[in-house]
């Protein structure tokens, strides 16, 4: 029988912070990135160079994906800089059993391409999720789209401001965007029914 | 912007008697292993003003030092953010070793930690 779950579910998460502060060390960090102080590798797994911080985290860009580079910053000095709040959020989902494996903080421009995420990567073996919360959105007709391919299961969502929506990124997603978004991403390698139980058992939605 | 810091110590003793150390002018009791910590305004200046260190207070025996007065700084936090002196570059902390009487400062000269962090290219 097909499996033919939503692929998307808005949640209540809000995140009263002031965001400069993480946008201020991200704008630091590409600027370092550009002037040739992390030391990058190839990442099949999301066709990107990733860019190290040591042991307190990576910059993941990619161009395939989008007009414009488009990096992801993640690891312990982003953790450092968000408010204790996400970070208990974190501890929570790994107390549930959940595969949390990082948060994200981004900005793009433009569209993003169709695409699953970690094809390749072993950890994402039971699934795939992300929790994208919208900081800022230049573009108010910004869409999130999805489709599985096999149950032909095709879903959209807005992409507004202050929302934060799960999202199965192992089934083909992409944005339509003509502005620029700025993102704070929480990625959990569990399947979408499990992570939408969490949210909600958390009174998240 | 505010930062907690944490400065873990350890230190050598001669006849029980340590180095003194005043941070920021204000005294510190000294042990065999101490901490120290700081509610500062960023930017900073960290003075260690190290005092009480005379030249008998190394013990030299057949060529090798056998005790010696000494303070050592292992370990910082910042706002819990744990480094380790070898990873600061000079300009930020001359040596972590403080075995002579004399004035050592430890340089916070941004407003963010994590910007900070990141001019250490040992760290990050």
């Amino acid at each position: 029988m097909l499996d033919t779950h939503s692929l998307k579910c808005p949640t209540n998460l809000k995140f009263d912070y002031d965001w400069k502060r993480v946008n201020r060390i991200y704008q630091r960090i590409l600027e370092k990135k550009s002037q040739g102080n992390y030391k990058p590798s190839y990442e099949k797994s999301y066709d990107s160079m990733v860019y190290s911080l040591k042991t307190h985290g990576a910059v993941i860009s990619s161009t395939s994906l989008t007009n414009y580079e488009w990096n992801i910053w993640t690891g312990a000095l982003l953790e450092f800089v968000l408010p204790k709040e996400i970070q208990k959020l974190s501890k929570k989902l790994l107390e549930s059993n959940l595969n949390f494996i990082n948060f994200g903080y981004f900005i793009h421009q433009g569209e993003i391409k169709k695409h699953r995420d970690g094809v390749d990567d072993p950890r994402g073996a039971e699934g795939h999720c992300n929790i994208n919360y919208v900081i800022s959105s230049t573009d108010p007709n910004s869409k999130t789209y999805l489709h599985n391919t096999k149950t032909g299961v095709y879903e959209e969502y807005p992409s507004t401001v202050g929302t934060a929506w799960i999202l199965d990124s192992s089934v083909d997603h992409w944005v339509k965007n003509s502005g620029t978004r700025e993102i704070f991403q929480i990625k959990v390698f569990s399947p979408f029914k499990k992570v939408k139980q969490f949210f909600i058992d958390n009174n998240l939605i | 912007m505010k930062s907690n810091l944490k400065f873990k110590f350890n230190a050598g003793f001669v006849e029980n008697k340590s180095m003194k150390l005043l941070v920021n002018q204000q005294s510190v009791d000294v042990s065999e292993h101490f901490i120290v910590n700081i509610s500062v305004e960023l930017p900073t200046e960290i003075n260690f003003e190290l005092s009480g260190k005379l030249p008998s207070d190394t013990v030299v025996k057949n060529g090798k030092i056998i005790a010696d007065k000494f303070i050592q700084l292992d370990e910082i936090e910042i706002d819990e953010f744990k480094i380790f002196p070898y990873q600061i570059p000079e300009k930020y902390l001359a040596t972590n070793y403080w075995g002579k009487n004399g004035l050592v400062k430890f340089i916070i000269d941004q407003d963010d930690p994590a910007l900070w962090l990141l001019e250490c290219p040992g760290i990050i």
